[in-house]
């Protein structure tokens, strides 16, 4: 999974803002839950025994005959999981570029929100929802993480269908309280939404990746075709350009209506083109500018 | 004016349905694809079902070029302007010139021998080989309709054929006495020569061969004896040979050709022989070969009245005559005055012209654009 280069290098400018405290373990770049030593001034609190003395702030003590002990918030890194869709329909390419098909995409986005985790020190997993099961790349941070989660990545493979509501414990087990969440999808399992959701209800920050393939969003079909669901394996024969015009209706108002469900539980929504750099969707995402 | 001489080939024109279905049929290929976004089809942009061709222009040269070909198995020929032209004289060849022209008055007339191109009369007198009736036609067919034709015939024709000559037009028929010598064809042929070769083996054979020859003799003409060993040679005219001496020898298939009978025992039986006579039990006994104007007939086993039921059956010899000598050849002698030929012919067209040839040729034309065509590299496929 190698990021071209330009893209590599465009991807230094990005950062992931969280909304939550950030709640990893040591130190890092976001405003963190956890108190302690630092700089940014938190609150005061009672001594106790117990306590470094050097921590007490002697000039309150000095007008309120009291020990009070200063506290900062601690700045820690954030934890970033990658939600994949594995679904059979992921699998589908343009046929200009067969080889670049959305689960393809899928991956070399997380490779992307890899980069951009490990350069500013959060730590990143990945984690592939297949009919089958979950599939996981476990959290990690640091450079030498790098290789880890590339090979992991590289690992993963896509089919089956949608899984049930059961599925998703594993997930939210996983993605703990106040890290951020990105699901990528192709947006068709009406299972993702809900997903986005429960994560979202249970404080932990959501963002939405909907990669759309460039056939579905231009319908360049002339002729006779039949239409193939890689998942439930239903047909439908159509005559492409006679279809062309309320598919492109009906298509545009199934992903307004999925923005719109999305963004009614804070979780922001971007699609992914597949002939778009995969920064570009990232640009819009983390910006909060779509 | 364009006719053709055998409409029944334009039913080759059917073939158009062939292109037809490969240009419609293809239409029905329709490409699976896999597509997640399926179901936001609507679920009445059904295919329309209306025929669509495929490389219509392809399709057309490809229509034209059966019609062509259909229009060639029909045989189209193209019927002259049939302006009538100067009169014509025919000839018989047997005639001298000289006396035909002194028997019509026709200055201004083309003279022609009836002969095969009918060359002009001022050429030398061509020998007469071809039927007369059949040449007749011809001139019939080939002049305009409006051309008068003179015919002049010696008082005896050959050359005719079963079919009274009737043509097409009215012509005038001039019967004038030969003054030439010529052979007077009722004269009784020469007397046949029989040839018999025979072996040490064959010394047996010669009693029945002796026997069918004298049978032969009753009634029919008398033969000339040529009885000689294995060794001597043939005469050179060809005639009837019985060969009792074994193998025949290497030169006899030309002799044959050249209008011998042969009758030969003891041969091995060839391929290509037709058995011509078989005994009670059903075994070949006698099978025959026609080569060039004469016959083969080969026993596979000696001539020999004790070899075979069949030699000793009463009708054997006439029977075996009537192979040897094949079958009898039509009249075609009568006196001219009483075959003048009927104007109630086929009505004379003029000449014609076959357009097969530039249709060909159009033909092979076509099928270079359709190979062209159909095998350019297509900027969409």
């Amino acid at each position: 999974m190698l990021i071209p280069p330009d893209v590599r290098s465009r991807l230094r400018g990005l950062r992931f803002a969280n909304r939550l405290h950030a709640n990893g373990r040591g130190l890092g770049q976001h405003r963190g839950r956890s108190r302690g030593a630092g700089l940014e001034f938190e609150q005061y609190r009672a001594y106790e025994i117990g306590d470094e003395p050097r921590r007490i702030d002697w000039k309150l003590y000095g007008r309120s005959d009291r020990l009070f002990v200063r506290e900062a918030t601690r700045d820690s890194p954030l934890n970033v999981w990658v939600l994949i869709d594995a679904t059979a329909s992921m699998a589908q390419a343009d046929a200009s570029r067969p080889d670049y098909s959305k689960f393809v995409a899928a991956k070399l986005l997380a490779a992307c929100l890899a980069e951009v985790a490990l350069l500013q020190g959060d730590a990143i997993g990945v984690i592939g929802i297949t009919g089958d099961g979950v599939q996981l790349v476990p959290l990690g941070g640091g450079a030498r993480n790098r290789d880890r989660l590339l090979i992991g990545l590289e690992r993963l493979v896509c089919g089956g269908r949608w899984p049930g509501e059961a599925g998703f414990a594993q997930v939210q087990e996983r993605v703990g309280v106040d890290s951020l969440a990105v699901i990528i999808s192709d947006g068709f399992d009406a299972g993702l939404p809900v997903l986005a959701e429960n994560l979202a209800a249970a404080r932990r920050q959501v963002l939405s990746l909907g990669v759309v393939s460039c056939e579905e969003r231009d319908f360049p079909f002339a002729g006779g075709f039949i239409f193939r669901d890689p998942e439930t394996g239903a047909e439908c024969r159509a005559d492409g350009a006679a279809a062309r015009a309320d598919f492109l209706t009906r298509f545009a108002a199934a992903r307004r209506e999925l923005k719109t469900r999305l963004a009614q539980s804070g979780v922001p929504h971007v699609e992914y083109h597949l002939d778009e750099p995969p920064d570009a969707p990232l640009r819009r995402i983390l910006s909060g500018a779509d | 004016m364009i006719a053709l001489l055998a409409p029944a080939g334009l039913a080759a024109a059917a073939a158009v349905v062939v292109p037809l279905i490969i240009h419609w049929v293809r239409r029905s290929d329709r490409r699976l694809i896999s597509f997640a976004a399926m179901r936001y089809l609507s679920e009445h942009a059904h295919p329309r079902e209306r025929l669509r061709v495929h490389e219509p222009w392809l399709l057309l040269l490809r229509l034209l070029m059966i019609a062509v070909f259909a229009l060639v198995m029909a045989l189209p020929i193209l019927r002259g302007k049939g302006d009538a032209t100067a009169p014509w004289v025919l000839v018989a060849p047997n005639l001298a010139a000289s006396a035909a022209r002194a028997a019509v008055a026709a200055p201004l007339a083309e003279w022609r021998w009836l002969a095969p191109g009918f060359p002009r009369l001022e050429g030398p007198a061509p020998v007469a080989a071809s039927p007369l009736a059949s040449l007749l036609r011809q001139a019939d067919a080939d002049l305009p309709p409006g051309t008068a034709v003179t015919v002049i015939v010696p008082e005896e024709l050959t050359g005719l054929d079963a079919e009274r000559l009737r043509l097409g037009r009215a012509v005038a028929w001039r019967v004038v006495a030969e003054t030439g010598a010529v052979a007077n064809p009722a004269a009784p042929p020469a007397a046949l020569t029989l040839s018999v070769r025979y072996d040490a083996a064959g010394d047996a054979e010669l009693p029945l061969v002796r026997a069918l020859a004298a049978a032969w003799q009753v009634d029919g003409p008398a033969m000339q004896w040529d009885i000689a060993a294995r060794d001597a040679p043939l005469p050179t005219t060809p005639g009837w040979l019985i060969w009792i001496a074994g193998p025949l020898p290497p030169g006899i298939e030309e002799w044959v050709r050249r209008g011998g009978r042969v009758l030969a025992s003891r041969q091995a039986s060839g391929a290509g022989r037709a058995v011509v006579r078989s005994d009670a039990s059903g075994t070949a006994v006698l099978s025959a070969t026609e080569l060039g104007k004469g016959r083969l007939l080969t026993l596979t086993g000696p001539l020999l009245a004790s070899a075979s039921a069949a030699f000793s059956a009463p009708d054997f010899p006439r029977a075996l005559r009537d192979l040897l000598r094949g079958p009898p050849t039509p009249p075609d002698r009568a006196p001219a005055a009483s075959v003048a030929p009927l104007p109630n012919g086929p009505p004379a067209h003029g000449p014609i012209q076959s357009l097969g040839p530039y249709l060909a040729l159009l033909l092979a034309l076509l099928f270079l654009g359709e190979r062209l065509m159909a095998t350019r590299i297509r900027a969409n496929a």
